[in-house]
């Protein structure tokens, strides 16, 4: 009998031990995403006497608080701002960081301050505070890349290679945080959904602009040699089924001639790329463009779309491999992740998590958590990058990028120019600058916009001026 | 000097004391609070079982003792700050328990006279689970109450207690015949009758329990007790496991044949999808939890008391958050360092009653508080039992003691018998010392 009740002992004690273990699951693992949940009372409690915590741009400008006398929370932050700041409403709830610091500005969920809250109810002292949030955006980049965008459809996102900080981000049209609750019914019928944060949510075909990427998996698998070149004709059939007509065209059925791989950027032929994608090979080239995390939801502050990659159906697909090499069939990103990924190439391969919360501060200025760069993917070495980085200055300083170029820097750049099946084309532009040592990435996208060299690459080349204005001068 | 058993039960009744003042001072109005009469009298009603106890030489295993201590004071703590009136209520039942678990500790004669009682106390469970079937009122879905007029009792408590005697005193009674069956088929090892027979009799029990009184916390209780202490006594774990092979076809069973015990289920599975119904109480029990940080916000400056039946089988969830992730793993922690002991000394006992008694008391609570609270975290299905000791409810806490009364009588009779046998030993080491200097003196003379 010694050895079953002994057993049963060691039953009891690992019985005990599972139930610690799913205690410290539910009130540390999940503790901030159930203490910041909508449905929690006590989340409506807190804010009933509680001061939110404020936000903050790089330099400490202020973006949204609460008042002093109580009133709404007020908003004040630079324009094209409002989809990541998000808003706070009694009736209508909470979006972008607002909903997803939620926790952290109501001063929720933290392990430390349940005995202060204890004493400081004791003492019957003031409301409590909660945390502040300082963003990495800088005030004059964000100011010039909203009115770079003016009151064009799209987005914009410029954002530091190095570390994966947002220097600026903006989604048009756009709404103003305060004034949410008497606007709301305006807002969600309107048919250009000024709500909707196209900068992290909205799909896009990107075009040409996938081109930089394309020739970097190409590099990568070592099928394509800076020597070997693709002949253009203007078109190409991408159809294998006899009756089958689809092509590949260049705009306005252009011949290229024998082109390398280099001036097929430059040039952005689609008649080579097609080519290239075929030599690269169904598989490689899904597989290189997930390693760009093409396909993924990408770990940001605020919600990210996945975007979809699906190349060829059970066979070879050839159209389908072609569609996809020069940016349009079944390829679609969102300018973040359009960033994310030519940021890869500016940084030496080496693609860094994107992030917007610089730190987590308490009340009275003590940093409580700072977000850490992280390394998200390293696709391709760093001589593809640089190589590919080559031809995308080669693509300013003579190609169809040159709207972009500054005086005094190399910048480095391409073009899209995204057919679609809602009008007229995408423009994007991606680049970075400068192109030596990359200290900003840039991604517009203009809905229905047009030529991507001749609306977005303006656009971007005064953001990046925005961006590099300390070396500029 | 204080003595050990001074210092554990100071320790333990120190948070308990903590909290009910913190309560206290949390409620205002402090004149007239409710809070000091709980303080004094939660204070007072251990100060006097440790004295009348011989300061904890009388109580089998002050450790044990303490554990319990400490549960109780947490739980007043946390009933007072979610109801007062309740908490004054759960002083008697505090008073009532301890004082209960006193007299079976000093009082009774012998565990052994207990044995002569086991069918007895078979047939008075039985009897009190029948009067609840047939007059039986309903609370929480289960009709498991007795409406006595000024008091509503729940038999099942004390028929939980019953029960574990029964089975004790059957289980030693045929533990020597059950052990030899190895009559196999086809090569399989069969079981004997009088196994399989109480095994399907309780099977049965536990069935009733949920057909009429739609109950599952108590047929979870009876059945699963019923099982570790067969294993005790026989050590073998295919009946263990048909045994819960069985309850777990009855339990598929009356979850397709009952809705109420279908949606404890589902709701178990994905209680968010059921937010705003069945799953509400596991929804805010989980917020609760996760609103409590490391050391908690403090007994009064939670928002527990949202949760429906907080008090009684939520109270765990309460001490989350008021009391923090420390609070809830103590809690655990007291149980399992009670269980411990309990198992043991069962491990120890020399009588084979006295084993399964202190076993199937030890179990009993141990099952109880791991039902409960995996239910509160969501692990299990939520059954509506109790946190022994801890819960507000007065069947729940007489049961509780006398449970743990009857363990520390096997545990005290244990260590009498121990210090006894060390005593004739002793003596017979004072007899051969003494015979010892001659023998040295010789050794000195040879040396010399």
């Amino acid at each position: 009998m010694k050895d079953s009740i002994r057993r049963i002992s060691i039953a009891f004690l690992i019985a005990f031990a599972v139930l610690s273990a799913r205690l410290l699951l539910v009130g540390v693992v999940r503790a901030p995403y159930l203490s910041a949940h909508p449905r929690n009372p006590r989340v409506a409690a807190v804010r009933r006497d509680i001061v939110r915590g404020g936000i903050y741009l790089s330099r400490g400008e202020p973006v949204a608080r609460d008042s002093a006398s109580g009133g709404p929370r007020l908003y004040m932050g630079p324009p094209g701002l409002a989809h990541l700041t998000g808003y706070e409403d009694t009736r209508y709830g909470t979006a972008g960081l607002e909903a997803s610091y939620n926790a952290e500005l109501l001063g929720l969920g933290g392990t430390g301050g349940g005995i202060a809250r204890f004493v400081r109810g004791l003492l019957g002292g003031g409301p409590g505070r909660g945390n502040d949030i300082i963003l990495t955006v800088d005030t004059d980049v964000q100011r010039v890349a909203a009115r770079a965008m003016g009151g064009r459809r799209g987005a914009a996102v410029a954002l530091d290679p190095r570390t994966g900080a947002v220097l600026a981000m903006v989604s048009n049209p756009g709404f103003s945080p305060g004034r949410i609750a008497s606007e709301w019914d305006g807002l969600v019928k309107d048919e250009d959904s000024p709500l909707f944060n196209r900068a992290t949510l909205g799909l896009y075909p990107p075009g040409s602009a996938i081109k930089p990427i394309v020739a970097a998996i190409a590099l990568s698998s070592g099928v394509v040699g800076p020597e070997d070149t693709f002949r253009c004709e203007g078109a190409i059939r991408v159809g294998t089924r006899a009756g089958d007509t689809r092509e590949v065209s260049c705009p306005n059925g252009r011949a290229h001639g024998e082109v390398t791989l280099a001036e097929a950027i430059a040039r952005s032929c689609n008649v080579a790329f097609a080519q290239i994608g075929w030599r690269i090979g169904r598989e490689k080239l899904y597989n290189g463009l997930r390693s760009f995390h093409f396909g993924d939801a990408l770990p940001f502050d605020v919600p990210t779309a996945a975007g979809a990659i699906t190349v060829g159906g059970g066979g070879l697909d050839r159209a389908a491999v072609a569609q996809i090499s020069i940016g349009q069939g079944t390829l679609v990103a969102s300018p973040l992740q359009m960033a994310c990924a030519i940021g890869a190439l500016a940084n030496g391969g080496v693609m860094r998590r994107p992030y917007v919360v610089r730190e987590v501060r308490s009340p009275d200025g003590t940093v409580l958590r700072r977000t850490p760069g992280t390394i998200l993917e390293v696709p391709v070495a760093a001589t593809v990058a640089r190589r590919v980085k080559d031809m995308m200055v080669e693509a300013v300083a003579s190609g169809t990028a040159q709207a972009a170029a500054l005086p005094g820097v190399r910048v480095a750049g391409k073009t899209g120019t995204a057919q679609n099946p809602h009008g007229a084309p995408h423009a994007w532009f991606l680049g970075f600058a400068p192109a030596e040592e990359p200290r900003c990435v840039v991604a517009v996208v203009v809905e229905n916009g047009g030529s991507g060299g001749r609306v977005a690459a303006p656009m971007a080349r005064e953001i990046l001026r925005a961006a590099l204005r300390d070396t500029l001068q | 000097m204080p003595s050990l058993p001074d210092t554990l039960l100071a320790t333990a009744l120190l948070p308990g004391i903590l909290g009910i003042f913190m309560a206290t001072l949390a409620a205002g109005k402090l004149e007239r609070s409710p809070g000091w009469l709980v303080l004094a009298g939660f204070s007072g009603i251990f100060l006097a079982f440790h004295i009348l106890s011989g300061r904890g030489r009388r109580i089998g295993d002050p450790v044990m003792f303490s554990a319990v201590a400490f549960l109780s004071g947490l739980g007043l703590a946390e009933v007072l700050r979610l109801d007062p009136g309740l908490a004054a209520r759960q002083v008697g039942h505090l008073a009532g328990g301890v004082a209960l678990a006193w007299a079976l500790v000093t009082l009774t004669p012998d565990l052994l006279a207990l044995e002569r009682y086991r069918f007895i106390a078979a047939a008075a469970a039985c009897a009190l689970l029948a009067s609840t079937i047939l007059f039986g009122v309903e609370a929480g879905g289960a009709r498991s109450w007795l409406d006595l007029g000024p008091v509503a009792v729940q038999p099942s408590e004390a028929a939980k207690i019953l029960m574990v005697v029964f089975y004790a005193g059957y289980l030693k009674d045929t533990r020597v015949l059950l052990r030899k069956s190895s009559r196999r088929l086809f090569g399989v090892l069969l079981p004997d009758v009088s196994y399989v027979g109480p095994l399907a009799l309780m099977w049965g029990l536990a069935l009733v329990l949920l057909v009429f009184q739609r109950d599952l916390g108590a047929a979870v209780l009876f059945f699963g007790v019923f099982l570790f202490m067969l294993y005790a006594a026989s050590g073998r774990a295919s009946y263990v496991l048909g045994g819960a092979a069985l309850l777990a076809a009855g339990g598929a069973a009356s979850a397709w044949l009952f809705p109420h015990v279908r949606s404890r289920f589902v709701v178990w599975l994905d209680p968010w999808r059921f937010m705003d119904a069945a799953g509400y109480q596991t929804v805010q029990s989980m917020f609760a939890v996760a609103a409590g940080g490391l050391i908690g916000l403090g007994p009064g400056r939670g928002m527990a008391h949202v949760i429906p039946a907080a008090p009684t089988d939520f109270v765990f969830a309460a001490v989350c958050e008021e009391m923090g992730l420390v609070g809830g793993l103590a809690v655990i922690g007291a149980y399992a360092l009670l269980v411990h002991r309990g198992l043991m000394w069962a491990s120890r006992a020399s009588d084979d009653f006295r084993a399964l008694i202190a076993a199937g008391m030890t179990s009993l609570i141990g099952l109880q508080a791991f039902t409960i609270v995996g239910g509160v975290l969501g692990i299990v299905p939520l059954t509506g039992v109790t946190l022994p000791f801890v819960s507000y409810g007065g069947s729940s806490m007489i049961a509780s003691f006398a449970a743990i009364g009857l363990a520390l009588r096997a545990a005290r009779e244990e260590r009498e018998e121990q210090e006894a046998q060390d005593r004739v030993q002793d003596r017979a080491l004072e007899r051969a010392q003494e015979r010892e200097p001659d023998r040295e003196k010789g050794r000195v003379e040879i040396e010399g």
